[in-house]
């Protein structure tokens, strides 16, 4: 995909007269889109913002850890979020805030894959508008600790950390 | 070359005089007894007299490295527990040329001062008290290093420090290579390296010092003096650039003058090209063109006002005075809206920079655990269908590390030219506020014209009024300018000076052949010794292999010695170093004192084969006929004693349970015929 989209791009860049070189072979594709990372931030997210009930059981709004995940991953948003919140007490002023921010995390489908490939596995469960721990949770918690223990994406930890100040209103999360 | 005569301890308790002595008469000296008998005291009690308590880890004039025995409680054969009222060591030396030292220092007591007798071949005493550790070297007559640099022969020589200063190589750097002492000193070679008064290179200056190398030595530090006056003038050079592309950038000048690269390329280049020279390709400014073309205007002007006819029908000074003030109100808006796209942009591409920063962050910690396999899901089948669980399935992948790596050059390439952006915006930035300030300043002043012009009563006034605000602006501009080019005269002035001061910077071509030749006989008798003890990876095949780094730490090959063979071979790799050097400085003529003391070789590893090694060194012609004193102070069995005396090695077993003893020193067993010698030295004066 990735791939056309340049090429459409040469092609236009030809017929204004420019010579672009395009080398495929040669893009690095993102971290952001890397499994990997992927599940270090979504454990480190669980681990701070989910609750437990009497069983043990730890369960967060689904909306809520697609926010979390987005910022973490970039952190120069967590002002953006911050000022959106602080809005709460002025309704109309919801709407105008953070528009592009909102567009950005709803769109996050890699995420949407992540949380079905780790309910897939019985590591996450969906129940409604929530995802709960499953059986084998254990797995992506060890994620977390590992993030922990060899002090690995300290910024994405600290803006995660930071969201916990931050109250999250359904208003927020009502797109998502 | 010196030698160790006698050291002795003794003092005043509360149960009457005590002392313990020892006396080393033979080449090669082996003094046995038991565990805490003492020995280390008297070893301890030869670097105190010396004033090597820094070799010790302790300040200067410390004692604590001493046992209480000589400090507080002591314990006798007879009584035990009794207190130490006063106490002292005394170190004799003597030297080849017959001449003999005694030194005396205070343990209990007052340690800052050492009493010296320095006793002639002829028996002619001299006795003085000297510092010390207080300027124990830089003071010619009260310190006790320059006494002992002086007596015992050895040239003073400075090595530079960390600091960008320089300081004398003190006995106590160079004792780390023939004093080798049992706390730590069978660690690492030089263990007891002093590294507090931040010598550069001393470990190595020690090594060519002890060689007779004093010409390298004298290189070396001509050499990072050299090397640290290039690192202060490229600083200077980046600043003095810094300095000159933010006066351009004030004045709005598209010009950068590089002060990045050698000392020699920016030579070259601030040589080749003046600042004006640069002004007027880059930015087309000439300041003399300028300056001739305002002084003609002005010229014209004062001409106008003064005696150049006056068109009383011309009503035109009002309109043009008006438009200037119009014109230069125009220019400050279009600045300022300018200023602030430009703040804009340098804001977002500040925050580009800051979130490519986290980008590569966050890449690397995935490159690292990946790399180091933390964070993977085992593969699964899904209990439904039974096939296996893969992320393909869920359009999602996992990046391989090469890809990763690529991706983290791909964002340090963006984050690099966003950094040169957000560099390029701020001078932009810089340009345009030094340009809003001038535009204000005309501003103001057109206003000023503006304002006489229309207060002036008829066109002629008018007219009057207009060329007077004219010239006054024309010869601020040329104050502006004179002002500039004055800047810009002392910028380059100071661009010379750094001209001149990097072109007397010459490094000083290191003379190796002599070095070469004292480290070839050091290397040559390393090996002998190495062999000699019994180093498990030396043998005579590979013996040939061992050479030293430029570190003049050994290598066998392409390994380092120290971490070859068992844990066993390193206090053989430890003592042949210190007596290879000795043995070599004796072949090249070298600055080695003469003396090696090795407290306790077997206590560190005292397994069977380790004693059986050292004593067959020790019953063997390279250490019993050596050219040096070899003292080694340990603790052997009865039947290794028998064995070294059977071989001819002399071994001295001190009498009685403790080296300290009731009783006046001259009643001591172990003094010794040379104890006798050199104590009735001073009678004969």
């Amino acid at each position: 995909m990735q791939h056309s989209a340049l090429e459409t791009l040469a092609v236009m860049l030809r017929d204004a007269d420019a010579e672009p070189v395009v080398v495929p072979e040669r893009i690095a594709i993102s971290t952001i889109y890397d499994l990997q990372y992927r599940l270090f931030i979504v454990a480190c997210a669980f681990r701070a913002h989910a609750e437990s009930d009497l069983l043990g059981t730890r369960r967060m709004p689904a909306a809520k850890l697609k926010l979390i995940q987005f910022v973490a991953i970039r952190p120069w948003l967590l002002q953006t979020v911050q000022e959106w919140a602080e809005t709460r007490h002025r309704p109309q002023f919801q709407t105008l805030h953070a528009h592009t921010l909102r567009r950005g995390y709803v769109g996050d489908t890699t995420h949407d894959r992540v949380i079905d490939y780790l309910v897939a596995r019985d590591i996450l469960l969906r129940t409604g508008a929530h995802i709960v721990s499953s059986t084998r949770f254990s797995t992506i918690d060890s994620f977390a600790t590992a993030a922990e223990t060899t002090q690995s994406f300290v910024n994405e930890r600290a803006t995660i950390d930071e969201l916990r100040e931050v109250k999250i209103t359904a208003v927020m999360l009502e797109s998502a | 070359m010196i030698r160790l005569i006698h050291v002795e301890v003794l003092g005043h308790s509360d149960a009457g005089p005590f002392a313990g002595a020892l006396s080393f008469t033979g080449q090669l000296q082996i003094v046995s007894a038991h565990n805490s008998y003492g020995k280390s005291l008297a070893a301890r009690a030869i670097g105190w007299c010396l004033g090597l308590e820094a070799l010790f880890g302790m300040p200067p004039n410390d004692n604590a490295f001493f046992p209480l025995a000589v400090r507080e409680d002591i314990d006798f054969e007879a009584r035990a527990g009794v207190s130490v009222l006063s106490s002292e060591a005394v170190l004799t030396l003597s030297h080849e040329d017959g001449r003999y030292l005694r030194l005396t220092r205070a343990i209990r007591g007052d340690a800052t001062t050492v009493g010296v007798e320095e006793i002639d071949a002829d028996g002619t005493c001299r006795e003085s008290k000297l510092n010390a550790r207080k300027d124990a070297m830089q003071d010619a007559t009260g310190g006790l290093q320059h006494l002992l640099f002086e007596w015992i022969g050895l040239p003073r020589a400075d090595v530079a420090t960390f600091r960008g200063t320089s300081v004398d190589v003190y006995l106590e750097n160079l004792s780390a290579l023939f004093y080798i002492e049992q706390d730590e000193g069978w660690t690492d070679i030089q263990a007891r390296q002093i590294t507090r008064y931040q010598q550069q290179q001393i470990a190595q200056v020690a090594v060519e010092y002890l060689l007779g190398a004093t010409d390298a030595v004298a290189a070396r530090v001509a050499q990072q003096n050299a090397y640290r006056r290039e690192a202060e003038l490229r600083a200077t050079a980046r600043s003095l650039a810094d300095h000159i592309t933010s006066l351009f950038a004030r004045h709005g000048w598209p010009v950068t003058w590089p002060g990045g690269g050698s000392v020699a390329d920016i030579m070259k280049r601030w040589r080749t090209v003046s600042l004006k020279d640069a002004l007027l390709a880059g930015a087309n400014v000439d300041f003399g063109a300028e300056r001739v073309s305002l002084t003609q205007h002005a010229a014209a002007l004062r001409r106008a006002l003064t005696s150049d006819p006056i068109d009383p029908m011309n009503a035109s000074a009002h309109a043009e005075a008006s438009q200037r003030v119009i014109d230069l109100k125009q220019r400050r808006h279009a600045l300022s809206d300018e200023l602030r796209t430009i703040r804009l942009q340098q804001s977002q591409t500040s925050d580009l920079q800051e979130s490519l920063e986290h980008r590569i962050h966050g890449a690397q910690d995935v490159l690292r655990l990946k790399t180091s396999g933390v964070g993977r899901l085992e593969s699964m089948e899904c209990p439904t269908c039974h096939r296996d669980l893969e992320p393909e399935t869920f359009h999602l992948t996992e990046q391989t590390a090469s890809a990763v790596s690529a991706h983290i050059e791909a964002i340090k390439r963006d984050r690099d030219l966003v950094r040169r952006n957000v560099e390029a915006l701020t001078q932009r930035i810089v340009g345009l506020q030094a340009e809003l300030a001038r535009t204000d300043d005309d501003f103001r002043s057109a206003e000023r014209a503006l304002a006489t012009v229309t207060a002036a009563v008829g066109t002629v006034r008018e007219q009057l009024a207009g060329t007077a605000a004219n010239l006054s602006a024309t010869e601020r501009r040329l104050d502006r300018l004179a002002e500039t080019e004055s800047d810009v005269d002392e910028l380059q002035r100071e661009i010379q000076a750094w001209l001149d001061e990097a072109a007397g910077i010459e490094l000083v071509p290191f003379e190796t052949a002599d070095l070469q030749r004292r480290l070839g006989a050091f290397t040559d008798a390393l090996r002998q010794y190495l062999l000699a003890l019994g180093h498990s990876a030396v043998t005579g095949d590979t013996a040939a292999l061992v050479r030293l780094d430029d570190q003049y730490r050994p290598l066998l090959g392409t390994r380092h010695l120290l971490s070859l063979g068992s844990a066993s071979d390193r206090p053989r790799v430890i003592a042949a170093y210190s007596l290879a050097l000795a043995a070599a400085s004796g072949v090249v003529g070298g600055l080695h004192p003469g003396f090696v003391i090795l407290d306790e070789p077997l206590q560190q590893n005292p397994d069977e084969q380790h004693r059986d090694l050292f004593l067959n060194f020790l019953s063997q012609d390279l250490a019993l006929n050596a050219a040096f004193q070899i003292i080694v102070l340990t603790s052997l069995r009865t039947d290794e004693v028998e064995r070294l005396r059977t071989s001819g090695v002399r071994v001295d077993l001190p009498v009685g349970k403790y080296f300290l003893k009731l009783g006046a020193a001259e009643e001591l067993p172990n003094a010794g015929p040379a104890a006798e010698k050199t104590q009735k030295q001073p009678d004969a004066d």
